[in-house]
């Protein structure tokens, strides 16, 4: 009995020194209680999901809105206003909001206002060049434009090399009246702007269809406009 | 489905169509030879033949107001498609044919007047735009009335007076 006693304190001690002293169990030591923490964390986990369950919800969420916001941040710088500058001019393009709704106004609002620099008077252009119309109203934030398509709305014009005095009726299809019998002009010449109250040169389209018998003093034509308003999705005011 | 729902659903589809129409209006996306349709007159001249109550046409008048108001202050054309629309709908008892063909007849009145409110001297200046946009309006109207047919239908206390 005592050689049993002795021969089991023994083993024991070699297990207890070779668990703990050697290292040898380590690994499988580590192994085991990994896996007896999961097993005995596997309620306490499955309870644990019901407790967090708002809190990650809530940072779901949060990223959710996070995600939107700079969606929303991004297609905001996209579309604001910006500054452009050519040939010492300084210009602010702007996204057309909406037109108005009837054929009675050639209006148009744009997303740029008083904040952004804009100033009743100012010229609107298609390209920074070519003349689109005048602010005629602005807010902190938008402006509203009246361009050569309001009815009714003159503009004086000068056509071509020769300068031939002439005067722009606005309306659905913009046109020429008072051209002056005796200068020198023809089909395709350009015509710009002859107004103070804009940058004299601008271009607005280019001579077609004159039209006028002996009767008359003046000549009229129509405009070949270089783009189509309907495709219009943004415009360059004139700053300085 | 009870009656009351139901008249509120119908005015509410009525509404969306007007909302979206003057939604739609303040683009350029049906300009065609640089006329626009008037979209919300010509759905609101159709919609005065199905609804019965003054208070349902006001709600969907508001409505093409508040989606029509181009600037601060007086906007004398979403003022003219109001007036406009309150005549046809006062007056749409008067109107002596078969519905489709009133419907009809009160959009191209209806374009009429609003020009005479709106803008008078573009009768003598640009007449072919007014006689473009009549056009327009009828065959947008026609297609409202279509529609207006198969969800606006007579329906007591949402249609009495015909």
């Amino acid at each position: 009995m005592p050689r049993k006693i002795l021969f089991v304190i023994g083993a024991l001690g070699v297990l207890v020194f070779g668990f703990f002293a050697s290292g040898f169990f380590l690994p499988v030591k580590g192994y085991f209680a990994a896996a007896a923490a999961s097993v005995l964390r596997m309620p306490v986990d499955f309870l644990a999901n019901f407790r967090d369950a708002g809190a990650r919800s809530q940072e779901f969420e949060r990223l959710a809105l996070e995600n939107a916001k700079l969606k929303a941040e991004l297609l905001y710088f996209m579309n604001a206003s910006r500054v452009e500058t050519q040939n010492n001019r300084e210009y602010r393009v702007s996204k057309i909001y909406s037109t108005y709704p009837f054929n009675t106004r050639g209006l148009i609002a744009v997303n740029a206002g008083s904040r952004d620099g804009i100033a009743v008077g100012m010229a609107v252009t298609v390209d920074g060049f070519t003349f689109l119309g005048q602010v005629e109203k602005t807010e902190a934030s938008q402006s509203l434009v009246r361009t050569i398509f309001d009815p009714g709305w003159q503009v004086p014009v000068k056509i071509g090399s020769h300068s031939v005095d002439a005067l722009l009726v606005g309306g659905r299809e913009p046109h020429l009246t008072l051209i002056v019998k005796s200068g020198a002009f023809a089909e395709g010449d350009p015509i710009y702007v002859g107004s103070r109250d804009f940058p004299y040169g601008l271009k607005i389209g280019e001579v077609r269809n004159i039209k006028g018998d002996g009767g008359s003093a003046f000549f009229e034509s129509d405009i070949a406009l270089p783009y189509e308003p309907a495709r219009l999705n943004e415009v360059w005011i004139l700053v300085q | 489905m009870n009656v009351s729902f139901s008249i509120w659903m119908r005015l509410a589809v009525a509404a969306a169509c007007i909302f979206l129409a003057g939604i739609l209006q303040n683009t350029n996306a049906l300009l065609v030879v640089q006329v626009k349709p008037n979209l919300v007159l010509a759905l609101l001249a159709v919609f005065a033949f199905f609804i019965s109550d003054w208070i349902g046409y006001l709600i969907l008048i508001f409505i093409s107001g508040l989606t029509l108001r181009f600037q601060g202050g007086l906007d004398i054309g979403a003022a003219a498609v109001t007036v406009t629309a309150i005549l046809i709908f006062a007056l749409r008892n008067k109107f002596p044919g078969a519905r489709f063909v009133d419907a009809m007849l009160a959009v191209v009145v209806g374009t009429l007047a609003f020009y005479a409110i709106a803008h008078i001297s573009l009768f003598r200046s640009d007449p072919l735009t007014i006689f473009i946009e009549m056009v327009y309006n009828s065959i947008v109207g026609a297609g409202a009335y279509l529609i207006a047919s198969q969800f606006l239908v007579y329906e007591k206390g949402f249609r009495t007076s015909r």
